[in-house]
């Protein structure tokens, strides 16, 4: 459920009507992605502080943060493509959609719709290539972005519950 | 046919077998390591309980068992060794192929 706050986040600035561009005087964007990481890291303490630790086996001798990094790298070199080059296609886009594809693959044992999430992503990157702004694509973007951030955070956080047996009292 | 399947059914290694100590190495065996409040929520297990069957799984080798401080508080990591990786796959193994030769198993006349 850590993703859920980033993707209320990203809904509310996507959102198609215009939004103030600032709340007591705080950038709105800034304030947005700000609540969304602190969401982020206070519920990563909440799980940890009730379900405990457990550190992954790195995925082709790839650690997790190395690979974070990487999609992070990616994404900003990408980013950096559609402000300066103005590509027919939104590249950032398809780099989130590329991850979220990856991600899936069926070796790594996770669910299949962030796979079909990666291909909705993917063909709404190729939306300009229709004669649609890249500003317009990339607020439907960050919209359904946002949303699936939001699905896959609170179906994860139910089927992670699922995986534990009822709190017992201890040395019962 | 002989009764084999049945004498090394019977014969498993109860270090590893006991249910309790299946589950927490099964899940270990899914992670990197793990500590103390993740394996007792997962496995509903007692703290007691839960530490002598680890205490257990350190003396024959299938883990190590990490004691710590994160700021003031304890904290207990358990990982699996390699020995007690290799130990889980050739026990699961044995059991997928003594339920299959199980389930072929047909009483002799005679028996």
């Amino acid at each position: 459920m850590r993703i859920v706050p980033m993707g209320i986040a990203m809904m509310a600035l996507a959102w198609p009507r215009p939004i103030p561009t600032s709340i007591f005087g705080v950038d709105t964007q800034f304030a947005a992605l700000a609540i969304g990481f602190a969401g982020y890291w206070l519920l990563g303490r909440y799980y940890e502080h009730r379900f405990g630790r457990v550190e992954e086996i790195p995925y082709q001798g790839i650690s997790i943060a190395a690979q974070s990094s990487m999609v992070v790298a990616a994404f900003m070199i990408a980013g950096l493509i559609d402000v300066v080059v103005h590509p027919p296609i939104f590249v950032s886009g398809l780099v989130i959609a590329a991850w979220l594809t990856i991600a899936a693959w069926p070796s790594r044992r996770i669910r299949g719709d962030y796979f079909a999430a990666g291909i909705v992503l993917a063909l709404v990157s190729l939306e300009p290539l229709v004669g649609e702004s890249h500003a317009e694509v990339a607020r439907t973007y960050g919209f359904l972005f946002g949303m699936g951030l939001f699905i896959a955070g609170m179906r994860d956080h139910s089927s992670f519950l699922r995986s534990f047996p009822a709190v017992k009292g201890d040395d019962e | 046919m002989s009764n084999q399947p049945f004498e090394r059914l019977a014969g498993l290694d109860r270090l590893v077998h006991e249910p309790a100590r299946l589950a927490i190495l099964t899940a270990l065996s899914a992670v990197k390591s793990a500590d103390f409040l993740f394996l007792q929520r997962l496995t509903g297990l007692s703290k007691g309980n839960l530490s002598g069957h680890l205490s257990k799984l350190e003396e024959g080798g299938l883990v190590a068992i990490a004691k710590g401080f994160e700021g003031k508080i304890p904290k207990t990591t358990i990982s699996m060794t390699s020995d007690g990786r290799s130990q889980l796959e050739h026990h699961w193994n044995d059991l997928e192929r003594l339920r299959k030769e199980a389930t072929k198993w047909k009483p002799e006349k005679g028996d």
